[in-house]
């Protein structure tokens, strides 16, 4: 979550006005998306439907608040069901400081204990989904290089298909994606879909924004799916819907600390 | 059996075909080529599950396990540098490993000591990390690393050797076979929510084994060096070797076949007409057979791949017996016509009587639990079935259209015969000392015949069954030594899994069923008992990842090592596990949390082996969970012990659909019940000699040598139709015992004797092959071949003197 800097602001405005004049390079699209006005702060509901490949379904319930501080982003995620793990919660502090580590803590409440997690890598499922940490964050455009493969449409809205392959291995890593492609919608700037290679070769991810709403101002995509395949044969699919969002609340300044999070969801 | 009237069919049958001969050729090369355009789709299977039927309970058990958690056969690639951690080394291995992972296609994972998974937690730290990311490169670095990995219980047996001088890279391939994908991005996106699996999968197949086996082969030889010495073991290496020997034997015993029809085909006949023709009639039976299996989707294995040496050695009888009679009365009358009738006349009802014994004995398999036994039965019969009608039809045209060279008659000695041989006093002489031995001393006969059973049956009480496809390779063969170090190193490669199912989503959270999973898998690293124990090396489930994540969460103090006895504390291990970035719990449970996946590995074994201890496998998981879960064992392990109990039951039922059948044929072949009877004796007993050589000398029955008994027995009775049919004519003639003999073996006892030397060496040809399955399989039924032309030659002429008397007797009532 950025504030829209004024670069962005300058090149949104470089592309309403210059549309007719030169076409926005790839590069320049991709600022356009992670600039995106998406609130300062947030909180939402977010129904977690883990799905596998006869089928069969698992539900989870979480509950999701995040904050931007300057260019980094503060987020804390506390689980509501089922009643197993109710009240485990992730406080996460994702630093826009190329190459620094996100910092990760988690409170178990079984074992009434706070631990960090140390792990520079966010190729690892974000809570058993079939999204990663690197899918729940915007990507450091200096690690990739972009292409504009074409201009298409996605159920009815004209959008820019983008290739973006990682420059280095270490990237590819840490993501855990070869190279994706992604379709940003031309009027919002919102990735409605995206083709994403995993790193262990012939998997691919499709995320698809099944429900896109604006809320607030602010586009806001309600319902995503995220689905593994093997060639044409789902492995594992996710879908994330959320409910109550709101933005801009003034949250607390002390609510994305260790203390707030063994205090639990409520 | 009204014989004449047979006989007739076939000559006003050889008309038509020679009146319509370019019609009938035209047809039935158009027909041929319909089917011979299959053949580009037959495969190969050398899997261990292609033994077994498609339906088989135990495969749809495997099958399902697979689909859920993927091919649980590995790749093991051992090493045994001079230290283990010394840094060069463990760059290597690193090197090794990424390549590993970049190179070799149908991959699904590759673990080694590179990425491990590490879990371990301080104070207020947790880390889940690839092993050898998580310690520095410097000394101190290289030496946590090695406290660290020695230490943790997960790695030992799965990646190192108890000792700690061996590692193992463990690789994993995909389970399905690849599947082509829609170039148009879009094509990937779901328009719907759920689920939709559109058709059947189906899985890896033998090309993509190859492909991935042959992938890892070049990297290890592009690494192995003195620092770096490696062994590779696994079934799916087993199979590639498999498949290749398999390849190379058959591409071998064809045309090995191939030359030794012609060079027979030439002495007999000596024109190029009788060594095309036949050769033309054997060629498309044995095609048209493989395209029949091609059609019907049935790939070749390592049963069938003895089908084309089988076909052209036996196809070829037909021809020859045929041709025999055809060009003796094509030289003496020049008419080529009337020889086709007559050849076909005299001989149509003797080859489609013996091709039906040899089917019969052939599709008795078809009933065989083994499915590969099965398909080997009923192609086996369709070869011998379209060897009879190309040798009644093609055969026949064949000679009409061609050029037929006429030879002068010349007789040396000897009066010639109906049967139009040539008569030659090596084999006069012989054959006068096997009338003779037989007719004077036909109770000696008969009595050592009795002894002979008597001794053979004491040798078959001993014979033993065995099943175990690496023995088959000799010694020599790197696979066998690699398999045996790894089972000592690391104690096993061969799975067994167990299933268990809770019954409710997320029923694993359950801490007394945790802690039942955890007790079980301690308790199975001994199975069975007294000799036929068996130590399991490395136990894997997801108790593991529990204890590993409780003592890393609790600051790594080993007293931690434990399943969780909380419900919610263990709940929450597991999510965080899952949160942690190793996907490794996706292979020990099912995405609902709902089964749970233990797996062993033994040591590769005979199958008896295994037989053993499925017993003691699955009363140890009942007890564990005391019926309160659903439990399944399957595993590759379980697959070998139901090939080895598939094999038992289809033999038993194989032979005894065998004899029966035969036997019916028998008696309606000689049309009188005591006397068809009787003329099984010598069609059993050369099959009870081989059996009881076997069980004296301690050669097993396998998938291979338990064909022997039908295949012999289809053979063997060919001999005893041709003798017993010419018998019973010259005695109807003559009414004299002796003479009858002596006319019978004088004329098709020499045809007996030429197609047995054919056909034994049709099945010594497999003793070329360095498996020894093969090689045994060759030997035993070119001897049971053999043994049958004594048994048709000396037994059944002196069970014909004890029972019509030697000289003059008018007990023709025994005839039809």
């Amino acid at each position: 979550m950025k504030k829209i800097s004024q670069s962005g602001v300058l090149v949104m405005l470089f592309m309403v006005a210059g549309a007719t004049v030169a076409a926005p390079t790839a590069r320049d699209i991709m600022e356009a998306v992670n600039n995106r006005n998406d609130g300062d702060n947030a909180l939402m509901q977010m129904e977690m439907r883990l799905i596998d490949k006869r089928g069969k379904e698992r539900v989870r319930q979480l509950k999701k608040m995040s904050q931007d501080k300057g260019e980094d982003s503060y987020s804390l995620l506390f689980f509501l069901s089922p009643s197993d793990v109710k009240n485990t919660g992730f406080l996460t502090y994702d630093y826009d400081e190329s190459g620094r580590d996100d910092d990760q803590w988690l409170y178990l409440p079984a074992l009434r204990k706070t631990k960090r997690i140390a792990n520079d890598d966010k190729s690892g499922s974000f809570m058993g989904s079939d999204f990663n940490y690197s899918d729940m964050t915007d990507p450091d455009l200096d690690d990739y290089n972009f292409t504009l493969m074409k201009e298409t449409e996605v159920k009815g809205h004209p959008v820019w298909q983008i290739k973006s392959v990682p420059k280095s291995k270490e990237t590819i890593k840490e993501t855990g994606y070869r190279q994706s492609v992604v379709f940003v919608r031309k009027d919002n700037y919102v990735v409605v879909r995206a083709v994403r290679w995993l790193e262990k070769k012939g998997k691919l991810r499709y995320l698809d924004v099944k429900k896109l709403e604006k809320i607030d101002g602010i586009w806001t995509p309600m319902e995503t799916a995220m689905t593994t395949k093997q060639g044409k044969r789902t492995q594992h699919k996710t879908v994330i819907r959320y409910s109550s969002v709101q933005y801009d609340q003034g949250l607390d300044q002390g609510m994305f600390s260790v203390r707030r999070l063994e205090k639990g969801a409520d | 059996m009204n014989k004449v009237a047979i006989e007739r069919g076939f000559v006003s049958f050889a008309g038509q075909l020679i009146r319509w001969k370019w019609t009938a050729l035209v047809a039935v090369l158009v027909l041929t080529a319909l089917l011979l355009s299959n053949l580009p789709k037959i495969t190969i299977d050398t899997s261990n599950e292609g033994f077994l039927r498609a339906d088989d309970p135990i495969l749809l058990d495997y099958n399902r396990f697979r689909e859920q958690f993927g091919r649980d056969e590995v790749v093991l690639v051992s090493l045994r540098p001079a230290d283990l951690f010394a840094p060069e080394f463990l760059q290597k291995l690193k090197r090794f490993h990424a390549d590993l992972e970049e190179q070799v296609p149908h991959l699904d994972e590759v673990t080694s000591l590179v990425n491990v998974r590490y879990t371990t937690g301080s104070e207020d730290e947790l880390l889940v990390e690839d092993l050898m990311e998580a310690f520095s490169d410097t000394p101190e670095g290289q030496q946590q690393l090695k406290d660290a990995a020695m230490a943790h219980p997960f790695y030992k047996n799965l990646l190192i050797s108890e000792d700690g001088t061996v590692t193992t890279i463990v690789i994993e391939t995909q389970a399905f076979s690849e599947e082509e994908v829609d170039d148009e991005l879009s094509a990937g996106f779901d328009e719907v929510d759920g689920i939709i699996e559109p058709t059947e999968r189906t899985f890896l197949t033998d090309e993509e084994n190859s492909a991935f086996v042959q992938a890892v082969m070049k990297l290890v030889e592009q690494y192995r060096g003195e620092d770096f010495p490696m062994e590779v073991a696994g079934s799916p290496v087993v199979m590639e070797i498999l498949k290749k020997s398999m390849q190379s034997d058959m591409r071998q015993f064809t045309l090995t076949m191939v030359a030794i029809i012609f060079i027979f085909l030439f002495l007999l006949f000596r024109r190029v007409s009788g060594v095309i023709a036949p050769l033309v009639v054997v060629i498309l039976s044995l095609t048209a057979t493989i395209a029949m299996m091609a059609a019907t989707g049935v790939p070749l294995k390592l049963t069938t791949q003895i089908l084309p040496s089988f076909i052209l050695a036996v196809g070829i009888g037909d021809s020859i017996h045929i041709l025999s009679i055809f060009f003796r009365r094509y030289d003496h009358n020049g008419d080529k016509s009337e020889a086709i009738k007559f050849a076909l006349g005299h001989s149509g009802l003797a080859v489609m009587m013996t091709s039906l014994t040899t089917a019969a004995g052939l599709f008795s398999f078809s009933t065989a639990e083994l499915g590969a036994v099965a398909e080997l039965g009923v192609f086996g019969g369709i070869g011998v079935l379209f060897a009879m009608l190309y040798s009644l039809i093609v055969l026949p045209l064949l000679l009409a259209i061609l050029p037929v060279r006429q030879r002068a008659v010349s007789l040396k000695n000897g009066e010639s015969d109906e049967e139009g041989n040539t008569t030659n006093s090596r084999m006069d002489h012989l054959l006068d000392s096997a009338v003779a031995v037989a007719t004077n001393h036909s109770a000696k006969v008969v009595l050592i015949s009795a002894l002979l059973f008597v001794v053979a049956i004491a040798g078959i009480t001993q014979l033993e069954f065995k099943h175990d496809v690496l023995k088959w390779f000799p010694e020599s063969q790197p696979i066998r030594q690699a398999t045996e170090h790894i089972d000592r190193d690391m104690g096993g490669t061969i799975s067994v899994e167990v299933l268990v199912d809770s019954g409710e989503q997320e029923g694993l959270y359950d801490p007394e069923l945790m802690a039942s999973l955890a007790e079980l898998q301690d308790g199975l690293d001994t199975l069975g008992e007294g000799e036929s124990q068996l130590r399991s090396g490395k136990r894997i489930s997801v108790v593991d990842i529990l204890r590993e994540t409780n003592q890393a969460l609790n600051e790594n103090q080993s007293s931690y090592y434990a399943v969780p006895t909380e419900r919610g504390l263990l709940a929450q291990e597991l999510l965080l596990f899952e949160n942690s970035g190793s996907d490794d719990l996706e292979k020990m449970v099912d995405s609902e949390l709902r089964t749970a996946r233990l797996t062993l590995r033994l040591p590769w074994r005979d199958a008896g082996a295994y037989t053993v201890l499925v017993n003691d496998i699955e009363q140890r998981v009942d007890n564990a969970f005391g019926g309160q879960v659903e439990s399944s064992v399957t595993g590759l392990m379980m697959i070998f012990a139901r090939t080895l109990d598939a094999m038992m039951t289809s033999m038993v039922k194989s032979y005894s659909i065998a004899v029966v059948v035969i036997t019916l044929m028998m008696i309606l072949l000689v049309g009188h019940f005591r006397l068809g009877l009787i003329s099984m004796i010598p069609n059993l007993l050369p099959i009870i000699i081989v059996l009881g050589i076997m069980g004296l000398t301690g050669l097993p029955l396998d998938a291979f040598t338990m064909l022997i008994g039908s295949i012999a027995l289809g053979l063997a009775v060919d001999d005893t139709v041709h003798f017993m049919h010419n018998f019973q004519r010259y005695y109807r003639k003559s009414g004299d015992t002796v003479e009858a003999i002596t006319h019978t073996l004088h004329t098709s006892g020499r045809a007996m004797v030429v197609t047995t030397i054919v056909l034994s060496l049709g099945f010594f040809i497999f003793m070329r092959s360095e498996m020894s399955n093969l090689f045994n399989f060759g030997g035993l039924t070119g001897l049971a071949i053999i043994l049958a032309l004594a048994a048709d030659m000396l037994l059944a002429p002196a069970l014909m003197t004890l029972i019509f008397g030697k000289s003059n007797n008018p007990q023709q009532g025994a005839q039809s």
